[in-house]
């Protein structure tokens, strides 16, 4: 064998190392089997990561959420002081007719 | 380009749990990501369960894959992990790949077209030589051989498939290549 000093030479010598070409279907299905076994690694982490987009999406969603019932909670609020709950209070539970929305209109109405 | 494009539209699927688009990826990739392996653990036995274990990685890690770079390049990067895992597990093997057939076939072989007959036992002869030379080198002196000239990547997805700089790879590349004229000078000199 000659001796490789150069570049082409020395590919040429790795070229004479040829691996032939296989039919490698038996080695598929056995790497499709042994998937079909085993589950996916979902991201189910304790620890959500902060780069994550989908976490930040996630994160702005429950926050907008938290807001909206903030702000719906406000917008009922007129309706359930609307009729003062120390008005029925002196003859009846003030904590239990707060509790309950609308509690106090329903005794107007049917007193 | 857009063979990238494609192999993340199919590694999107595969997050997902897609076993169509999971076999179309490893069918395009398969033949080329064996022979890698054979290269580096120099059989076809062990390169196969590898094989098995890297793909299997791919499969139970791909919700979490990131599209960052080529999905062959993170292919290659697992792969020669796992080699580089079973050489250490199994000691450095002296096994040396069957770059041509056994002696016994080549008889054969060479029985049925006397011609050529002495040509290829020196072509195997050579072949032979080289491989062991190839099998001598430090693993990661090998992998640099393989990627840069059995796969023609470039030096800058090899470098990202072992996991280092690219200033790193060329140094490798470079102590590769002298190791590999040394070792055939010596070998030739015997």
């Amino acid at each position: 064998m000659t001796i490789h000093d150069d570049d082409n030479r020395l590919r040429a010598a790795l070229d004479a190392c040829k691996i032939q070409d296989r039919d490698n279907a038996g080695l598929l299905d056995a790497v499709l089997f042994n998937a079909a076994a085993t589950p996916q690694q979902r991201k189910t982490r304790l620890f959500l990561p902060v780069f994550d987009p989908a976490w930040r999406m996630q994160v702005a969603m429950l926050a907008c959420l938290a807001l909206l019932g903030y702000w719906g909670g406000n917008a009922l609020a007129p309706a359930t002081t609307a009729t003062p709950a120390t008005q029925i209070s002196s003859s009846g539970n003030t904590y239990m007719n707060t509790l309950i929305f609308g509690a106090n209109n329903w005794k107007e109405i049917i007193l | 380009m857009e063979q990238r494009d494609a192999d993340h539209d199919l590694m999107g699927r595969v997050a997902l749990g897609d076993m169509r688009a999971y076999r179309e990826l490893m069918g395009k990739h398969l033949n080329r990501s064996v022979k890698v392996a054979e290269r580096m653990l120099g059989n076809r036995q062990d390169a196969e369960d590898v094989m098995q274990e890297a793909c299997l990685k791919i499969w139970v890690e791909a919700p979490r894959w990131q599209p960052r770079a080529k999905f062959s390049t993170w292919l290659y990067r697992i792969v020669l992990n796992a080699c580089l895992d079973r050489r250490r597990k199994n000691g450095t093997t002296t096994a040396h790949m069957a770059a041509a057939p056994a002696d016994e076939d080549w008889a054969d072989h060479i029985a049925d077209d006397a011609p050529l007959a002495e040509d290829r036992l020196i072509e195997a002869q050579q072949a032979a030589q080289v491989q062991k030379a190839l099998q001598d080198l430090p693993d990661r002196q090998r992998a640099a051989i393989v990627l840069s000239y059995y796969e023609n990547m470039s030096n800058q997805d090899s470098a990202d498939a072992m996991g280092i700089r690219l200033g790193a790879f060329q140094q490798l590349l470079f102590r590769a290549k002298q190791s590999l004229k040394t070792s055939l000078i010596s070998e030739t000199s015997l």
